[in-house]
């Protein structure tokens, strides 16, 4: 006896059905969509969940299973480079801002890029203008074609120790704008003892050089010539950026770290009263601190009119191989960017929102909470964040890094620094 | 006819049971050969490929370069400067280890009651995972909130940057090493000195080397020299790997005071991307231990021959 004839009659004509028809309920099934997604920081799933979750719920024919998430952006450019040799990319991907080059430089070579123009084109005319600022959207462009659209944003803001600020003898209220009061202030602070210490912006113990093109936009100077060919701080605004790097570490008795972590332990304890970091840290730093002592945020002190602040965080691509998980990933894409994903995330992180609409939803929270209002009053100063050609920011930065510390030491003079920095930023963009 | 029929089907049946044998053979050591040719052999050979072109991770296609990557890391400063430090640290932290476990080794011998307590004490550091430890010890090493920081403070002394100030950088990661190695060496040395027959002390009790120092010259140490061999050897190949205690504590800083040429080569091919440029590190690396093991192996022998 055939063993078929043992199948029911009607599981018999499911799977024919399901063979062959399309349009019937079953090929529906078949027509799901899952995508693939990946983003940096681990950390992060504490709203790209939620937001996935969310999506599905309105979108039950698309299904989002993330991949493990890489540590960093480097990491995850990393991750992008294999996946580009291997044919195994996410569909969507959350490129750091930093990275986009690297990104669309690795996949153009394979022609994996998925530039954004016909999906944009086909929302409409005003959907970019409702949406997304003409400077943030700027984020997500390579060569002048959007590849990403921008999910994250940060600009550095300064985190202070408020009790410390009281016991120092100013007010938490009236935190200094600029420089000067800001250094009056670690002096201060620093002159508490018992291993207190006022501030701590070392400029070469992170892991970037976001610090360094926040001194040099702030002052008003530009990280770049205008030909892209040699840098942008060959001149006066970069010799001052560097003598105020050294003028704080001097004038503070700063500890100059080789690490982010060691004064942020120390800020953590109760001992630092205040750093420079992204606001993306506001809610984590906040349940990090508890009650030990009142933690606020204060705007980072532009000292030029034409000033601004490099923009930190990542920006969504599509990196999907057919049309059907391309058309899905949009869906996402304008999803997790919208007006209400973006508010969710500023309230979940301290990020500043990228979508111009979500503003109007975050008024009432940002009155009542001021530690999250602080990067967004800082919208009008992002700028962004310079990242130089052919993936060569990490090889500048790990040489850039090495003249920072010891000017900051006070082992080299501003101007020999500039110098140094200058020849080796230079000899490594002409490499 | 016969005779010679039975002779030659004897000689092709044992011909036959010898081929039956080696086939087996071949068939038993084929997992274990084919498990280290794709676990080893193919990826060392992958490396030595890519170390003679200037292939990036990510790039559609690759030139052969020949011996660039090798001259330019001859060349490179940062290259040399990670050589030179991490045969600095291997300087600190290779003796220190050996002699400290050595020490620890024979007094915890010489216990009877409480010799598995200090066993377990010693054996804890190893199961640590490193990563985990260190950030243990940049809090313990912190120059303003560690225990130590506050001691210095409580005495009025000035703070000392472990991991900030660049005279301390690398000297304070060879002191996590050493923490970490000692106790690796400590249970080689207990193992080897219980190998030592109790009769020869006894031996030499009579001929008048019953005093401790004696005792440990004349029986204990040329005993242990091939425990002594193992130890060094294993603690020098595992100190050339310092890699997480960098990543963790300093990033190489600072100005590269603690850069190591593993950190180096990490940086190279999965920072910078350049794969075929840490393919040559990879390889200058691996022979620097391959030379220190070999330099190791001669001295060792030629003591034994004296």
């Amino acid at each position: 006896m055939p063993i078929v004839s043992n199948l029911p009659k009607a599981a018999l004509i499911a799977i024919a059905l399901g063979c062959t028809s399309l349009g019937s309920p079953l090929s529906a099934m078949a027509e799901d969509v899952t995508l693939d997604v990946m983003y940096p920081w681990p950390e992060s799933k504490s709203f790209h969940e939620p937001l996935a979750q969310s999506f599905m719920a309105a979108n039950p024919d698309i299904k989002i299973k993330f991949r493990l998430s890489p540590p960093d952006y480097t990491e995850a450019t990393l991750a992008i480079a294999r996946g580009a040799l291997t044919g195994d990319l996410p569909d969507v991907y959350f490129s750091g801002y930093s990275e986009l080059n690297a990104m669309v430089e690795t996949l153009s070579k394979r022609k994996q890029t998925v530039p954004l123009t016909p999906f944009i084109e086909a929302e409409g005319s005003d959907w970019i203008s409702e949406n997304f600022g003409q400077a943030l959207l700027a984020l997500g462009q390579v060569d002048g074609t959007q590849y990403a659209i921008p999910f994250n944003a940060s600009t550095p803001i300064v985190y202070f120790n408020a009790d410390l600020v009281k016991q120092a003898g100013h007010d938490p209220d009236a935190f200094p704008k600029d420089w000067d009061g800001l250094i009056k202030l670690a002096q201060d602070i620093g002159a508490l003892g018992n291993g207190i210490s006022g501030m701590d912006f070392s400029v070469g113990a992170i892991e970037s050089d976001w610090d360094w093109q926040a001194t040099v936009l702030s002052l008003g100077g530009e990280m770049v010539s205008a030909d892209g060919r040699t840098v942008g701080f060959d001149n006066q605004i970069g010799l001052d950026a560097m003598k105020l790097l050294q003028r704080i570490a001097n004038d503070t008795k700063m500890n100059v770290a080789a690490k982010a972590s060691a004064y942020q332990q120390q800020f953590f304890a109760g001992k630092l009263g205040f750093f420079v970091t992204s606001p993306s840290s506001v809610a984590n730093f906040t349940k990090t601190v508890g009650g030990r002592f009142e933690m606020r945020t204060a705007t980072f002190p532009i000292a030029a009119k034409t000033g601004g602040l490099p923009t930190g965080g990542n920006a969504v691509a599509i990196t999907a191989k057919d049309q059907k998980h391309r058309d899905a990933a949009w869906k996402y894409v304008k999803f997790v960017t919208g007006p209400e994903s973006q508010a969710f995330v500023a309230r979940s992180t301290g990020y500043m929102p990228t979508n111009l609409k979500a503003g109007d939803t975050l008024k009432e929270f940002y009155a009542q909470n001021s530690t999250y209002a602080t990067a967004f009053k800082q919208v009008g100063f992002a700028r962004p964040w310079y990242s130089y050609p052919r993936g060569n920011s990490k090889e500048i930065w790990a040489a850039q890094r090495q003249v920072f510390d010891q000017l900051q030491r006070g082992s080299i003079t501003p101007e020999d620094g500039l110098k140094r920095l200058v020849d080796a930023t230079n000899s490594l963009l002409q490499n | 006819m016969t005779a010679i029929s039975q002779d030659t089907m004897g000689r092709y049946g044992a011909m036959a049971a010898r081929a039956r044998s080696e086939q087996m053979a071949f068939w038993c050591i084929g997992p274990a050969v084919f498990l280290i040719v794709v676990t080893t052999v193919v990826p060392f050979a992958t490396v030595l490929a890519f170390s003679f072109t200037d292939y990036q991770l990510g790039d559609a296609g690759l030139n052969w370069v020949g011996l660039a990557n090798f001259s330019k890391a001859l060349g490179d400063p940062q290259v040399r400067q990670a050589v030179t430090n991490t045969f600095l640290f291997a300087g600190m932290v290779v003796p220190t280890t050996v002699v400290l476990a050595l020490f620890f080794a024979l007094l915890v011998n010489s216990r009877t009651v409480t010799r598995r307590f200090y066993e377990l004490v010693f054996f804890l550091p190893i199961t640590a995972t490193m990563p985990v430890m260190s950030l243990v010890w940049s809090f313990i090493l912190h120059d303003r909130i560690g225990p130590i920081a506050r001691l210095l403070q409580y005495f009025e002394l000035p703070a000392i940057g472990f991991f900030s100030d660049p005279d301390f950088a690398l000297g304070s990661i060879a002191l996590i090493a050493i923490w970490q190695h000692t106790c690796f060496c400590f249970i080689i040395f207990l193992a080897g000195l219980t190998t030592i027959p109790k009769e020869m002390y006894e031996a030499a009790a009579l001929d008048g080397a019953d005093r401790g120092w004696e005792k440990f010259r004349r029986i204990t140490w040329p005993q242990l020299a091939p425990t002594t061999l193992v130890a060094a050897l294993l603690t020098t190949i595992r100190t050339f790997q310092v890699f997480e205690l960098v990543v963790v504590l300093t990033s190489g800083g600072p100005a590269g005071r603690s850069q190591v040429i593993l950190y180096k080569t990490y940086l190279e091919a999965f920072s910078y991307l350049r794969i075929g440029y840490g393919s040559a590190l990879t390889l200058i690396f691996v022979a620097m231990v391959c030379a220190i093991s070999l330099v190791q192996f001669r001295i060792a022998r030629r003591q034994q021959a004296a």
